[in-house]
């Protein structure tokens, strides 16, 4: 019962950029975790040096995207006016003010670069997941009754994302595919709301990378994984705008 | 200075929309379409970025004690509806620049001048208030008439109400006001007029009182309203545990591939 079927809660106004934002900053995160980790493990240079840099670019691109959605872009720096840690909004804003120029000293810095490196990695692990937070607490119920499974899901999404990036950049690693085949299980059994797009990119995250893999095909998996995890982020959003429903 | 609050009491209410217009004019708010609902006279259906006060026409067949005295003849419930303002206000806690403030009256009060349109408000509103102005791109809802207040005057739309429709005043005088309006309606054998407003959820109650007749759910007033921080700790618990679940798989995953 309502007001003439008038919805009682408004519909979220993000448009394209957000969801894109969700994608490219939480598989930044994740990669900048991977670069630490292989750090310490003593692997490969190279890989480092390329998880590094994927952190980094997709720092310098989650700032624009997070500018361009706002009413107000030219009052961006409002974001750093105050910390307030009742919003994960404005927790979010810190974490990519520090993440991100972390993660750029972490390529560019002429020293200090692993110091860098190791704080863009902490406040990576935030950057990963602190989007499912900002989802879950709002009054939007989709979202908020999913507020538990967003963070680990969109974790799970992240990590899958970044493996798959460094694969196709070319990195063969063992670990790369595990942690890979790790998340696409996880993205497999994570229950999904009955909407096409989330269908469409709960089989792209999970089942069917999943099953690639365990054939072989590491870059296909890779690909499948990193439009599964770019389409999931599009797929909550839209949730949120279409099932805006009576609490 | 007191905590002020409204009363909005639908059984007075005539449905003028004067406090609308006067809510319009005083606070220069922007015209924001006309689109015909065909839903009794009420084209706007809504509080939202350009509309701070709003009369829904609630219609009902004729009941006895309420509206006309021919069966075939409809009777309508008008109720003013605004922001609720309320203790606990879910587009406060959600603001990240600090924007979004409690005044000295208990009002919540967007600074149009820090606001940078991040939308956050917008979905964290338990009830659909707070909206962002495309042509403007900040948010916007009902600034509980705060420079009105600041000079000792009551909101614009309460003044404007020549019914007694919309009362205001000191927040537990207007309880109290609530309190006896509802005993006399009982009184009368409207027994069916209660007081909306949500002290025993997470809401905490709100200085926007309405008196309703029936289901207050037909006038878009929610039974159990839930400030989104609710899952606050458990959605940042959640997001510790995927973090040090990564941090430790992406650890063993390369030292066990060595």
């Amino acid at each position: 019962m309502s007001y003439y079927d008038q919805p009682l809660l408004k519909p979220p106004v993000w448009t394209w950029e957000v969801p894109t934002y969700f994608f490219v900053g939480g598989a930044a995160g994740a990669a900048a975790v991977l670069a630490a980790a292989a750090q310490l493990s003593g692997e490969d240079e190279q890989l480092v040096r390329d998880a590094r840099w994927i952190a980094a670019i997709g720092a310098n691109l989650s700032t624009p995207l997070l500018i361009a959605d706002l009413g107000r872009p030219e009052r961006f720096l409002n974001m750093l006016r105050v910390f307030n840690p009742r919003s994960p909004m404005s927790v979010g804003a810190w974490t990519v003010a520090v993440f991100g120029a972390t993660s750029t000293a972490a390529v560019l810095s002429p020293l200090g670069k692993d110091f860098f490196a190791a704080l863009s990695a902490m406040t990576g692990l935030a950057m990963s997941t602190y989007t499912g937070v900002l989802l879950g607490v709002s009054a939007i119920p989709v979202w908020k009754e999913n507020a538990t499974l967003l963070p680990v899901h969109f974790g799970a999404s992240a990590l899958g994302a970044a493996c798959s990036m460094l694969e196709l950049r070319g990195h063969k690693q063992r670990a790369l595919n595990s942690l890979a085949l790790g998340a696409a299980l996880f993205e497999t059994a994570a229950p999904s709301e009955k909407h096409t797009l989330m269908r469409t990119a709960a089989a792209l995250s999970g089942p069917i990378p999943f099953v690639l893999r365990l054939i072989g095909k590491r870059k296909a998996a890779a690909a499948a994984t990193v439009l599964g995890s770019l389409l999931t982020r599009f797929a909550w959003v839209e949730a949120g705008k279409s099932g805006v429903r009576q609490p | 200075m007191s905590v002020t609050g409204f009363f909005t009491d639908s059984t007075l209410c005539i449905g003028c929309k004067a406090c609308e217009v006067a809510c319009k004019e005083w606070n220069d708010v922007p015209a924001d379409g006309f689109t015909f609902s065909g839903n009794s006279y009420d084209n706007t259906m809504g509080l939202g970025h350009s509309t701070w006060r709003h009369v829904k026409f609630v219609e009902h067949e004729t009941t006895i004690g309420a509206g006309g005295n021919a069966p075939h003849v409809i009777t309508w419930q008008f109720s003013s509806d605004v922001c609720k303002h309320c203790e606990v206000a879910g587009c406060l806690e959600a603001c990240p620049t600090g924007s979004i403030i409690r005044t000295e009256f208990g009002g919540v009060y967007i600074q149009p001048d820090i606001c940078n349109g991040c939308g956050y408000c917008v979905v964290s509103c338990p009830f659909g208030v707070v909206d962002r102005r495309p042509t403007d791109g900040r948010a916007f809802k009902c600034t509980f008439c705060y420079d009105r207040q600041k000079e000792g005057l009551q909101p614009a739309c309460a003044t404007a109400c020549p019914t007694g429709s919309i009362l205001f005043g000191d927040l537990e005088e207007m309880q109290r006001a609530a309190d006896a309006r509802i005993a006399t309606l009982h009184a009368a054998g409207m027994t069916d007029a209660k007081l909306w407003n949500p002290v025993d959820t997470s809401v905490g109650g709100t200085h926007s009182l309405f008196l309703v007749r029936g289901d207050e759910r037909e006038y878009n007033l929610p039974r159990a309203p839930e400030v989104p921080t609710t899952v606050l700790a458990p959605a940042w618990k959640s997001a510790a545990a995927a973090a040090g679940a990564i941090a430790l798989a992406a650890l063993f995953a390369f030292r066990l591939s060595r």
